[in-house]
């Protein structure tokens, strides 16, 4: 509603305090009639640690307003910016998907999403277990019954 | 004990400073976000910072929605993972869902005789790097038949020409299936796309030379128009209409034979005529072009010791979308930025290049000879860049880039731009 730079307070589940600006905590639909309303004290995020809430405020500042850039040069450049910041452990990248969905915000939720499945492309079976710490539970006639199965995935 | 204890009463209290709070803030607490933000509070799965989140851990939802990320052609082993990928994978929400997320992008094809440095490369991209296609997706038969082939782009696909077979290549499943061949057996002909149907003109054919229409609907050729040039070695493109059949060698004067031939003939499709043909104003010799979906047709020419990069306008109608239409206009060209070739290339017969234009970008990649000149004359062809030379031009910004060298040699490798 106004036209001055308001700064939203968020408190993260290990009580760290972070300031962001309105139109920032604007594209986070969960928080978004909060802060409509001109809620003042700290909106507390009990699903999201310190170290998470910062990576996705970096995050929504770079991508505030430059998402919806014609210009192909500020794209491209944020692109490369989005390649940088990915860079992380599995673990921080779970963790961002988890703040994304709980915070709902689409862009950086598509984002990370896109970032495992493109993880997992072109990888075999053992490599994709290997990746994701996941071991096979199934027996082998289980194993063998799931592959019949799995065929009409293909035309998708 | 005790440290649950504290836990589930700091939970409490976030909890009831949360409803405090909202309290505070809806005089009507009915907006869908209430029941969300308590709903987690309450439940409050206490995330223990010691411990990392892995993927066993995300919630169901949130998997099938990583899951329905993944492009198609690697799905069909996915649930064979683990017993839960399987219950997500081969649920019935998830075809629709997968469907609903999975954006096509165009991406660079690169079919190699040597099918195991087969890849796909997708653009744009600031970092372009080649992911291979397995090498079970291409079948033997195909590479026999590659040296004098042509690859077209049909969305999706890719149609592989050969003198006398024909395939069509599923981006999206990584398979092959056989088509019918061309009429006329030719052999490094001119190949491009417009309008769903396919065309083909030029290369060695026993005369008189001509210009073949395929439908992929029916899966049939006809001749649609006789060609008065015989080019061997051409290139096609096409754009608005019209089908260009570029550079090449001159050939049918007998003693001319190895002129290249650096002009282009112009074949309007739906009016069925020829138009003027036009001369790459540099000269030389075209080693490779490829046109945008906004109608420009980019020419690669090479002059011995340097290259040249040329934009033919061919957008013939009138009132496109974007201010700029004032300028220029059908048939002018424009010299623009030259690729940046490592030192001491020459473009001769030797060193090739394949040209293709993927969405907005065009690439120039190596598909044969050793790039390290000096190195290669003087017998050291071990040393230097061997064949996976990939540069980027983004023609909006007008600037190229050197994307990730290919997995190797990839020497007569054929390429194209496909969505998958």
């Amino acid at each position: 509603m106004s036209s001055k730079k308001k700064v939203i307070t968020l408190r993260s589940s290990d009580g760290e305090i972070f300031e962001v600006e309105e139109a920032v905590a604007l594209e986070w639909l969960t928080i978004k009639p909060l802060v409509e309303s001109g809620c003042t004290d700290a909106i507390p995020l009990p699903q999201v640690t310190g170290n998470i809430l910062a990576k996705v405020i970096e995050y929504c500042k770079k991508h505030i307003g430059a998402s919806e850039s014609e210009d192909r040069k500020i794209l491209y450049e944020l692109e490369s910016w989005d390649a940088d910041f990915i860079k992380v452990d599995q673990g921080t990248l779970f963790d961002l998907i988890r703040a994304a969905d709980y915070l709902t915000i689409k862009t950086l939720f598509e984002f990370t999403c896109q970032t495992v499945a493109d993880t997992i492309k072109h990888k075999t079976i053992e490599e994709v277990r290997h990746i994701f710490r996941e071991s096979n539970d199934f027996t082998p006639e289980e194993e063998k019954e799931i592959r019949g199965k799995s065929w009409w995935l293909q035309g998708l | 004990m005790g440290e649950s204890n504290s836990s589930s009463s700091s939970n409490s209290s976030n909890s009831r400073h949360l409803s405090r709070l909202i309290k505070s803030c809806f005089p009507n607490p009915s907006t869908d976000v209430l029941p969300t933000i308590t709903n987690a509070t309450s439940v409050s799965v206490a995330p223990t910072p010691t411990t990392t989140t892995t993927i066993s851990s995300l919630p169901d939802d949130l998997l099938l929605l990583i899951l329905s990320h993944v492009p198609t052609p690697s799905l069909p082993h996915l649930p064979s993972v683990c017993r839960r990928w399987s219950l997500l994978l081969l649920s019935p929400s998830f075809p629709n869902l997968h469907r609903l997320l999975h954006p096509l992008r165009p991406s660079l094809l690169l079919l190699s005789p040597s099918s195991s440095l087969s890849c796909l490369v997708p653009l744009p991209s600031p970092h372009p790097i080649p992911i291979p296609i397995p090498t079970r997706s291409l079948s033997p038969p195909i590479l026999t038949s590659l040296p004098h082939a042509r690859l077209v782009s049909l969305g999706p696909h890719a149609f592989l020409i050969s003198p006398s077979r024909s395939f069509l290549f599923d981006s999206l499943t990584l398979t092959l299936t056989p088509r019918s061949p061309m009429l006329t057996p030719r052999k490094n002909f001119a190949s491009a796309s417009l309008s769903g149907k396919i065309y083909v003109a030029g290369g060695k054919t026993s005369p008189p030379s001509t210009v073949e229409e395929y439908d992929p609907g029916s899966d049939s050729w006809r001749v649609v128009a006789s060609s008065s040039r015989g080019r061997y070695g051409c290139v096609g493109a096409a754009a608005d209409g019209v089908f260009y059949v570029i550079g090449g060698l001159r050939f049918g004067g007998g003693r001319e034979a190895h002129v290249y031939a650096s002009s282009m003939d112009l074949y309007d499709v739906e009016a069925g005529v020829w138009l003027r043909s036009r001369s790459v104003p540099g000269g030389g010799c075209v080693v490779g072009a490829c046109s945008t979906e906004e109608g420009f047709v980019y020419v690669l020419a090479s002059h011995a010791v340097e290259s040249s990069f040329w934009r033919f306008d061919g957008r013939r109608r009138k009132g496109r979308k974007g201010g700029g239409g004032g300028r220029g206009g059908f048939g002018e060209w424009r010299r623009m930025k030259s690729p940046p070739m490592p030192a001491q290339v020459r473009l001769d017969a030797t060193v090739k290049f394949g040209c293709v234009a993927v969405g907005e970008e065009v690439a120039v990649v190596q598909v044969g000879g050793c790039i390290d000149d000096l190195l290669r004359r003087s017998g050291r062809s071990g040393r230097g860049l061997r064949g996976g030379l990939l540069l980027v031009y983004h023609t909006i910004s007008g600037e190229w880039s050197r994307g990730s060298d290919l997995p190797g040699v990839m020497s007569r490798a054929l390429c194209t731009s496909v969505f998958c």
